[in-house]
């Protein structure tokens, strides 16, 4: 992912393309390489399921194309698209869920290192998918995109005093989980 | 007890990559962006169609307010004796009742208004072309 100060600039050539009206087509594939890696890690933790996040991705761009001339450049774009993609995928998850009538499987892939850490992997990831979807989404950014509350408060439109109290109660949930289990 | 678990939950890293199909963000993006031509080009379509529905009407618009004073019926009718008005309802409306027309033409005895319902011929031609 790009550091915020490439981002930065990869926003001014951004804007610079869609003025002009004519590159309009090479300032979205821009948008996508520099947002795409991080938008899918979110994503897909938070749905579990690469189908479901390459949906949730597709709808999301588009979304993004069709409203950008009417985005107002006060937050950055990078922050603008996570947000979209946040709300999308905790919107199809609460759906998904309501279908299938029950819990998101964790995305798990195990047998790259040793069955002590493939095992806590898995009840790890299980027990992120068995949080609630708001707390599942904050503990996400926090854990894996290593967000400050700041920038979190920005995508998620959350206090940083309501984040920190999700991410708190999102971890007691996961150490509690994993002591059950019977992992330290 | 918030920062333990917290400390707690460094020293226990996920670190384990997603496994994500080789070449996937390549064709993500040719997906979306041949998604976005596609929906641009139709909403392109669209708006020439609206913009033709709404010249063809802007036209019609325009032609009615230019023939209005012409063809307005309203200045006609007030202008219409019983009889012309009477033939003029059951031209527009050869079902008329006879309980409508008389509504409408209420000074002509009810019976010679039947009369000119079951004939029709109650004007000289001369008239009736006028009306037309």
């Amino acid at each position: 992912m790009n550091s915020n100060y490439q981002m930065a600039e990869d926003e001014v050539i951004i804007r610079r393309m869609l003025s002009t009206g004519n590159s309009e087509e090479e300032a979205f594939r821009i948008i996508i390489r520099t947002t795409q890696k991080q938008l899918y890690g979110i994503i897909r933790r938070i749905t579990g399921d690469h189908m479901l996040t390459d949906d949730i991705m597709q709808d999301v761009y588009i979304k993004v194309f069709e409203n950008i001339r009417s985005f107002k450049w006060k937050s950055s774009l990078s922050t603008w698209i996570c947000r979209i993609g946040i709300n999308e995928a905790l919107r199809v998850t609460a759906r998904e869920k309501k279908h299938r009538h029950s819990e998101l499987t964790p995305d798990v892939r195990v047998g790259q290192q040793d069955m002590d850490y493939d095992r806590w992997i898995k009840h790890f990831r299980n027990a992120i998918a068995r949080l609630p979807p708001q707390q599942r989404a904050v503990f996400i950014v926090r854990y894996y995109e290593d967000m400050s509350y700041k920038e979190m408060s920005a995508i998620m439109g959350l206090s940083e005093g309501g984040l920190k109290s999700n991410y708190h109660h999102a971890v007691k949930k996961i150490k509690n989980y994993l002591d059950k289990k019977g992992l330290k | 007890m918030n920062d333990n678990w917290e400390k707690w939950l460094e020293n226990k890293r996920d670190d384990e990559a997603l496994d994500i199909p080789e070449g996937y963000f390549r064709e993500m993006e040719a997906s979306v962006i041949d998604r976005w031509k596609r929906r641009k080009s139709l909403s392109k379509r669209f708006e020439r169609v609206m913009t033709i529905t709404w010249q063809v009407a802007a036209v019609v618009l325009l032609l009615l307010v230019w023939r209005g004073p012409n063809t307005q019926p309203t200045d006609i009718i007030q202008e219409m004796s019983s009889e012309e008005l009477a033939y003029y309802y059951i031209q527009m409306e050869p079902e008329i009742s006879l309980y409508d027309l008389w509504m409408d033409v209420s000074d002509v005895p009810i019976d010679t208004l039947e009369h000119w319902i079951l004939t029709e011929n109650i004007l000289d031609e001369d008239i009736a072309k006028e009306i037309h």
